[in-house]
């Protein structure tokens, strides 16, 4: 501001500046249909996803700030929309193409593409930001090892606008891979200038200060209470979005957010428990997204190194004695899509898809005699207690049913932090709850995190040499080879049969806003992207 | 002592507050003892047909999120509050009154110890260091009480130290030790008993942190396991249902618990009166 | 004044083993937390390597004892080390939490005197009258409640139903932002900028925790300024003026108030403490960035130096508090030390 200091001033241009003042305050009258406030359960914790102990919710800086080579489609309509895992389409690349007898892809970027300082995006700004993601180790690099990235030397740059990465067998999953939040393009001429000899790849400056050209850019962030987006102008990767401001601040308790919606303070609600979403939709007043959540399922997880689950019978006449429809209504509210009830020996392609039991209880008894076990046995049920909302009445439930066939039970609740390490480090729970989604929407992606022994997400110890050659074979494998489907099939059956995992539903993200607004879009990472919103 | 019981008729019949108090408490101490079959419904079996039910005339408190009967499952959960509350405060005190009486009867180096052991733990947000303790050691019924007992244990060190230390020096106290009685003895026949009142009041005002200590833990999800009922837990769980209308599933839980509380802190109130010297005159 | 003096440098001496004995302590507790923070930071798709890898990144591979001493190390220094769950310095987050939590706290405890202390005053001067019971039904009918249910409640009623009050959302609503960081308590740091609707919305904000904590904290206020006024209206003193004729008003008011008030301000230390550890609860319900629920995030997630860090800074605040209010008293109260 200037400072006033003429007397003269107050006379003769107080007026002016009033006017001016109303003019701008006209201007900006309508700020609330180019901002946006979202409120949602916890917030980043980083500015950088490539940062070893970055949670979650930061991959929404990911999204929003950076840009990736290419990205994933959009389908669905009006509020259902979904993320399209069969499409991927252009962001920072203009267009690509495969090369070296399809060992490799070049991608030709944006010659109009600038970071938010003005400099222009280049190849070598690619190749730094990939060779970060490679070499800090933790999950970036386990997350670009998924596609078939390991070295700096996969990453080539060709002139100031190509790009290449070099795969070292063919692999269906390596595009896709690179639209996930994790290759993200940072400006490296800022990066490097923030380097130090202890810190080559700029993580204490990157943590704080993103240094990007997605379509957002950092206003304000006080971690642990609320993030601030501003729109960057000249963002060519993609349509301009509306909204010129976002907030998104951290709201832990979940009916603090139905009552921020509900009472027309908050603009979006995120990570809506289903009860609220069914009764809010109910109520008609907002609009409410709920799709469910691709290649992801709540299931019960029985761990084989446990005495009687080694034996199959064992494992289906607790997949028998289940009582999904009263798990389904009192901890989904409904919401999601049954995964059991199949008939038997009709198998699709597809993941998740409904498992060829149901609640059967005689049948789950006579399973038990057979299997030597008439009396049951005791086994305490393990649930995560960040995700009581689902598993709490489940386990409950589960607990009263499985007394019906002699298996004592108790429920053991086990922090969030605890969790990760016994269930998928040291995988010593016997039976438990637990949800696993991957991130790439292949079958053959989600078996060989969860199905194969001693992978991070096959809590139950599954070792079946079948289903691992199976997954071997069929992971890199286009998903027209005509040995695609048939090997997708075959792993399934097995999975069903052995059912060392009871799937109960595949569960949906639920999102409630206000009349007007629009443009959720359900991604695989299920984190927010603000640049499809529009408001009216 | 004789003195004692009549001067505690005379508050209590001066005091209709605390007629009303000892009222509540038997009532609470009965419902422990025989609610567990007095309940119209079994307080564990779910119907989700009759979920989230309002209170109605087969329902009184109306029933939970599973179809369970709110008002079974609040009677019940007295038994395991009251014993929460009870054994904590038990252990506390027996802990506490024996370091407490050591470090005021014998002073030097065991008051020194015992003073600065008091002094660390009363430096640590009590419910802070409960929850730790509680997350440390894993969510069972036994380890609430064991955290709960020892952040109530620094309490009893100091009244039971001032107390002793006081009356160590009596003359009754030096009469039993010139006619033969060990330390031990004097200490634990003619000094403690003269500790009790002031202890009385310390028990009963801790009976009522322990159940809000144990309603808190089970609002930040360190509570007892499920299926079991407890109030805090039920008022924490109940809480998520409150914007949605589902009243109940806090209200009653939660007003059971204030009265024991409430009851707890008259009784710890009234009976500070009949202690108190200053209010005999 | 000589004696006094020494009284208070032997307080703070004794402060010292305490303060180390919290350090070890705050350690150990953290130590025996379940969860491997390697685990559950080396992020959602870590494999061994990359969980080994953070291990090493955080020091955790080491023994114990040389963790404790690379810990104690860093303290000397000043380094607490950086919160894994929030990605920043511990140091920061505390620096820009307690305000936060002290200017609530604050706020509960004044309305809580306003309140308590006529309450206490009344019914010390009618003991055992209706009015005298109704006191101590109502501040007892407070502190019995679980303060977080008294805080949903609250929320409920004048949030949802009656929409007088602002959301639980922290300190400030959507609308604004902080003010210009000067003391991180924001009514006064609003006043500096002269920014009065901004000082309105904090205090706006403020006001339903802060009476949760009033509420709290009546009983203690009320009952010790019951207690302590029937003492100073039983005194030679007191009753010496009343017998020269002065006006009951100002007997009660300036004689035996002024002889309760010293009974009074060591219970406010205590009343004060008390309250900061009851606020971890209330900041988890009205989502109020303090340190208290820094803290409760931090256990959940087993971030060992967050946690030390918290009840560190707590126990060094209680210390302090206790030693201040020591000092008054010693300061004041002319039978100490001579």
């Amino acid at each position: 501001m200037y400072k006033i200091s003429s007397k003269n001033f107050k006379g003769k241009w107080a007026f002016v500046l009033a006017a001016a003042i109303s003019v701008s305050s006209f201007v900006m009258a309508d700020p609330r249909k180019e901002s946006l406030v979202v409120v949602t359960a916890s917030g980043p914790n980083s500015m950088d996803i490539h940062r070893s102990g970055t949670n979650r919710p930061s991959y929404q800086v990911a999204v929003n700030m950076y840009d990736r080579l290419v990205s994933f489609g959009i389908k669905g309509s009006g509020d259902q929309l979904k993320y399209d895992s069969n499409v991927i389409k252009p962001e920072l690349a203009a267009s690509w193409k495969l090369v070296d007898d399809g060992l490799a892809y070049e991608f030709m970027l944006r010659k109009d593409a600038t970071f938010w300082d003005g400099s222009p995006v280049t190849a070598d700004d690619v190749k730094w930001s990939f060779d970060r993601a490679v070499s800090l180790g933790g999950f970036p690099s386990v997350q670009m090892k998924a596609g078939g990235m390991t070295k700096p030397e996969q990453f080539v740059v060709v002139d100031k606008h190509t790009f290449k990465v070099v795969m070292e067998r063919a692999s269906k999953l390596t595009l896709p891979d690179l639209a996930v939040p994790v290759p993200i393009i940072i400006n490296s001429k800022v990066a490097k200038a923030n380097a130090t000899d202890k810190d080559p790849w700029a993580t204490e400056y990157l943590h704080k200060n993103p240094a990007g050209g997605g379509a957002y850019m950092l206003e304000n962030w006080t971690p642990g209470q609320q993030l601030i987006y501003k729109r960057f102008d000249n963002w060519k990767s993609g349509k301009l979005p509306q909204m010129k401001r976002v907030v998104v601040r951290e709201v832990p308790s979940a009916s603090t957010r139905r009552a921020l919606v509900e009472r027309g303070d908050a603009d979006v609600s995120l990570d809506l428990p289903n009860k609220d979403a069914k009764e809010l939709a109910a109520k008609g007043k907002l609009t409410v997204s709920g799709t469910s959540i691709d290649n992801t399922i709540h299931a019960v997880g029985l761990n084989v190194d446990f005495g009687p689950f080694k034996n199959k019978k064992v494992r289906q006449a607790i997949a028998y004695a289940m009582p999904y429809q009263k798990i389904f209504d009192a901890a989904a509210y409904g919401r999601g899509e049954p995964m059991w009830g199949g008939t038997p020996g009709d198998v699709s392609a597809t993941w998740p898809q409904p498992f060829p039991y149901d609640t059967n209880i005689e049948k789950a008894k006579a399973l038990l005699i057979e299997a030597g076990y008439p009396d049951g046995f005791s086994v305490p049920i393990s649930i995560n207690l960040g995700f009581a909302q689902w598993t709490e009445p489940t386990a409950i439930l589960m607990q009263e049913s499985l007394a019906k066939i002699g298996i004592k039970t108790s429920i053991n609740k086990i922090p969030g932090a605890s969790w990760r390490t016994k269930a998928l480090v040291e995988k010593g729970l016997e039976l438990h709850l637990k949800n696993f989604g991957g991130w790439l929407n292949y079958p053959d992606y989600y078996f060989f995190w969860a199905y194969i022994k001693g992978h991070l997400f096959n809590s139950m110890n599954y070792d079946n040499a079948e289903v691992k050659s199976l997954v071997d074979v069929t992971l890199p494998m286009a998903v027209d080879n005509a040995q695609y489907e048939p090997n997708v099939k075959r792993m399934i059956s097995l999975a069903m049969d052995d059912v060392p995992l009871i799937p109960l539903w595949q569960p949906t993200l639920e999102v409630a806003m206000q009349p007007g607004v629009s443009g959720y879009v359900n991604w695989f990472h299920r984190q927010l992207d603000i640049r499809s919103f529009t408001k009216e | 002592m004789k003195n004692w019981f009549r001067h505690t008729i005379y508050i209590f019949s001066e005091n209709p507050v605390s007629i009303f108090a000892v009222i509540l408490f038997l009532l609470y101490v009965t419902m422990a003892l025989v609610g567990h079959w007095l309940v119209p419904y079994d307080p564990y079996l779910t119907n989700t047909d009759i979920a989230l039910q309002p209170p109605s005339v087969s329902h009184w408190f109306g029933t939970d999120h599973l179809g369970r009967d709110v008002f079974s499952r609040v009677v019940i959960a007295t038994r395991m509050d009251l014993g929460i509350a009870f054994s904590a405060v038990a252990l506390s005190a027996l802990v506490g009154c024996t370091l407490g009486s050591l470090a005021g009867y014998f002073g030097g180096w065991a008051d020194q110890i015992i003073g600065r052991f008091t002094d660390i733990v009363m430096a640590f947000p009590l419910f802070v260091l409960a929850m730790g303790l509680v997350a440390a050691m894993g969510n069972t019924v036994e380890n609430i009480i064991y955290a709960t007992a020892l952040i109530n244990i620094p309490f009893y060190i100091r009244v039971s130290r001032s107390e002793v230390s006081v009356r160590r020096n009596l003359p009754y106290v030096q009469a039993a030790l010139q006619s033969g009685n060990s330390h031990f003895r004097a200490l634990a026949m003619h000094i403690f008993p003269n500790t009790l009142p002031p202890l009385m009041v310390q028990l009963s005002l801790n009976s009522g942190w322990a159940i809000l200590n144990a309603a808190g833990l089970s609002f930040i999800g360190l509570g007892v396991k499920p299926p079991e009922a407890e109030w805090g837990i039920m008022v924490a769980e109940g809480a998520n249902y409150m914007i949605s209308g589902e009243w109940w599933l806090v209200l009653f839980p939660g007003l059971v618990l204030m009265m024991a509380v409430f009851c707890f802190n008259l009784l710890g109130d009234s009976l500070r009166d009949i202690v108190d010297p200053l209010r005999r005159t | 004044m000589k004696n006094k003096l020494r009284l208070i440098g032997q307080r703070l001496l004794l402060a010292v083993p305490v303060i180390f004995g919290v350090v070890v302590i705050s350690f150990l507790l953290t130590r025996a937390l379940p969860g491997d923070p390697a685990v559950y930071f080396a992020g959602d798709m870590a494999d061994e390597q990359s969980i080994q890898q953070t291990r090493e990144k955080l020091g955790l591979d080491k023994s114990l004892p040389l963790q404790f001493m690379a810990y104690f190390n860093r303290l000397l220094e000043g380094d607490l080390g950086v919160s894994l769950s929030t990605g920043q310095s511990v140091l920061f987050e505390l620096k820009s939490r307690l305000p936060a939590s002290l200017e609530l706290t604050l706020i509960g405890l004044g309305l809580a005197l306003i309140i308590a202390v006529p309450l206490g005053i009344l019914a010390a001067i009618n003991p055992n009258s209706w009015i005298d019971h109704l006191c101590r039904i109502l501040v007892t009918a407070g502190v019995s409640m679980p303060i977080f249910f008294t805080g949903l409640f609250l929320v409920f009623i004048f949030y949802y139903l009656l929409q007088v009050a602002p959301a639980p959302i922290g300190r400030l609503d959507f609308l604004f932002l902080p003010p210009p960081h000067v003391t991180g308590f924001y009514l006064i740091d609003a006043a500096l900028a002269n920014d009065w609707a901004l000082f309105k919305a904090a205090l706006h904000q403020l006001m339903l925790p802060a009476i949760t904590l009033g509420i709290f904290a009546l009983a203690p206020i009320a009952r010790m300024t019951r207690g302590a006024m029937l003492v100073s209206l039983g005194s030679e003193y007191v009753k010496a003026a009343t017998a020269n004729g002065l006006p009951r008003k100002k007997v009660i008011l300036i004689y035996a108030f002024k002889n309760a008030a010293l009974p009074l301000l060591t219970t406010l230390g205590m009343v004060f403490s008390f309250l900061l550890g009851a606020n971890v609860l209330v900041e988890k319900v009205f989502a109020w960035p303090g340190i208290g629920s820094f803290a409760i995030e931090a256990l959940v997630a087993s971030d060992y130096a967050a946690v030390q860090g918290f009840v560190l800074t707590m126990a060094m605040l209680f210390i302090f508090i206790n030693l201040l209010i020591d000092m008054v008293y010693t300061l004041i109260d002319p039978r100490v030390g001579n």
